[in-house]
């Protein structure tokens, strides 16, 4: 038997969908004959006890996060996600960085440095990636610090904001598309997919419209229905990162299909697992023998199906789709401090 | 112009050092997505041999990893525990967050400055904090370490910056010690101002670059 850690933080526990989520995973493990605990940011030096640990909480270098898989690695335990593949990840300069070296597919990319933004530059940016463009802020997750801008001005403006946070920025070509695949894949392996439907008020994933959140619809799609250059875009993503695993955000636009991120620490609660029934198991199974590929041989054997790649889900389909659906701080003559 | 001249460190300025197929990034810091963060970045992208590398400049900077990655390699350590509303006094005081730097640690002794330091480092218990049990006779000491190299410092933190270097790779950087009747242990590494060195550090650093730059030219 052996103990898995789920790494959870407040905010994890704050949406009732990631909660539902990491108790069911937490289930499978048991299921499975392991025991299963949840690990709090308080709890991170229980880590080396541990035979493997599976962070649920977002991600980033410089959160907590990024302690804890940090600490499993120095100790030898399994960890998704690894440190190496948060500090890749969760910056959008580094990420770009690793997909350019692996000629991986993906839109045309320039990185701005603070100390070179002017307007020549700003102009000369729209000359070489056409208008509009998407700025990014490395650091963005859930599309947050991603604008489109259309003019030098704007560019200026955006920039100037983005560079309070970060000395290098990501300028894009802009790819329009009214869903995104996300392709989820554990150790270059396909694990599940799922389209992400972008809503219409929006070109991202989750935005502010009129001072209210609207988010994109998920719709998980059977191993036997995702177009085979979609499944293997995505695993190129992930194996150009490392061997964790990734959810990878894929466009099609005319035809041609781009990676647009490569997410460590996937959502897992949207219903993306709605026909991977086993998803959990799997990621479970990886982290602990270090093997899903029974799983993913299994995805694989259907994706190849004769038939498989066509019709509502095929490239070019787009136009045809349908809307879917303990904590225990007990530390011993401590004082707490109320906030 | 001499060359001495020309390798005064500057406010502001990366200086990066070129030998064979490896490169040497001498900064104030290396915080994370900041240009030398990214030039190192870059580099390994590219295959570049860097010192620091990325990791290691994240390592550094990140007070629980700091001390969990020395400890490992046989330096003594202060022992720190991770919180989010509970210390035991006296303390040292880290923010965990964007927001933080190991620069800033925060010196605690009673309830009263626990509250306040607390509330600032965690923005009123958002974030969690890193705090160190020292003891009432405890003292802290900085001695900054240039490639490893110390001036003016007590032999015992001479060398625990020698194994600092060989283990974090930073070529300048702030070594923030605990000092009690029971020795001198890591409490965090910190960036250095160019401006914070002493003239004989200055004098060090400026050695040590137009050495480096001499032999790499």
């Amino acid at each position: 038997m052996s103990k898995l850690g789920i790494f959870v933080n407040r905010q994890t526990l704050s949406s009732s969908e990631q909660l539902t989520a990491v108790v069911k995973c937490r289930d499978v493990a048991e299921s499975m004959g392991h025991t299963a605990e949840f690990i709090f940011p308080v709890d991170i030096k229980k880590i080396p006890r541990l035979d493997a640990l599976f962070i649920r909480a977002n991600t980033d270098p410089m959160n907590i996060t990024y302690v804890a898989a940090r600490m499993a690695q120095m100790y030898g335990i399994p960890v998704i996600d690894d440190p190496g593949s948060i500090q890749i990840c969760a910056d959008k300069i580094n990420m770009y960085m690793h997909l350019m070296k692996k000629n991986v597919s993906m839109p045309r990319t320039k990185f701005l440095k603070k100390k070179e933004l002017d307007e020549t530059l700003a102009a000369q940016l729209f000359e070489e990636l056409g208008t509009p463009l998407v700025l990014k802020e490395p650091s963005t997750s859930f599309s947050v610090r991603v604008e489109k801008v259309s003019s030098v001005s704007e560019l200026l403006k955006i920039a100037r904001r983005f560079f309070k946070l970060s000395d290098w920025i990501v300028v894009q070509e802009y790819i329009e598309s009214r869903f995104d695949w996300r392709v989820g894949v554990i150790n270059g392996k396909l694990l599940y997919a799922c389209r992400y439907i972008i809503p219409s008020e929006t070109f991202k994933i989750q935005a502010s419209v009129n001072g209210h959140i609207v988010y994109c619809d998920v719709e998980s799609v059977p191993a036997d229905q995702i177009p085979p250059e979609v499944i293997e875009l995505g695993r190129e993503a992930g194996n150009a990162i490392g061997k964790g695993m990734y959810g990878v955000d894929i466009k099609e636009s005319n035809g041609k299909l781009y990676v647009i991120e490569v997410n460590d620490n996937p959502s897992l609660d949207g219903g993306e697992d709605a026909h991977y029934p086993d998803m959990f198991q799997k990621i479970i199974s990886y982290l602990m023998t270090g093997d899903a590929c029974s799983y993913a041989d299994e995805l694989s054997d259907k994706v190849s199906r004769p038939h498989g790649f066509e019709g509502e889900y095929g490239l070019g389909a787009a136009a045809g789709m349908s809307k879917p659906s303990a904590l225990a701080e007990n530390e011993v003559h401590s004082y707490k401090i109320d906030f | 112009m001499n060359k001495r001249r020309e390798h005064i460190p500057k406010k502001d300025i990366m200086y990066t050092l070129k030998e064979d197929d490896s490169q040497y990034i001498v900064n104030e810091s290396y915080f994370y997505k900041t240009e030398p963060y990214y030039t190192i970045v870059k580099n390994e992208n590219e295959g570049i041999k860097t010192t620091p590398n990325s990791s290691d400049v994240l390592d550094a900077y990140i007070v629980p990893i700091c001390l969990e990655k020395a400890k490992l390699a046989g330096i003594p350590v202060s022992e720190w525990i991770i919180s989010n509303q509970y210390v035991s006094l006296p303390a040292i005081v880290y923010g965990l967050n964007y927001f933080s730097t190991p620069s800033d640690y925060f010196l605690i002794s009673n309830l009263e400055e626990a509250k306040k330091v607390i509330k600032h480092v965690t923005n009123r218990g958002r974030y969690p904090f890193c705090y160190q049990k020292i003891s009432d006779t405890s003292s802290v000491a900085k001695c900054v370490s240039i490639f490893g190299k110390t001036i003016n410092c007590c032999e015992k933190a001479k060398s625990l910056a020698e194994k600092i270097y060989e283990v974090f790779r930073l070529p300048l950087v702030e070594i923030v010690l605990v000092k009690d009747e029971s020795g001198c242990r890591l409490s965090s590494l910190a960036p250095v101002k160019y401006s914070q060195l002493s003239k004989d550090e200055t004098e060090m650093l400026q050695d040590l670059l137009d050495k480096r730059v001499r032999r790499f030219e």
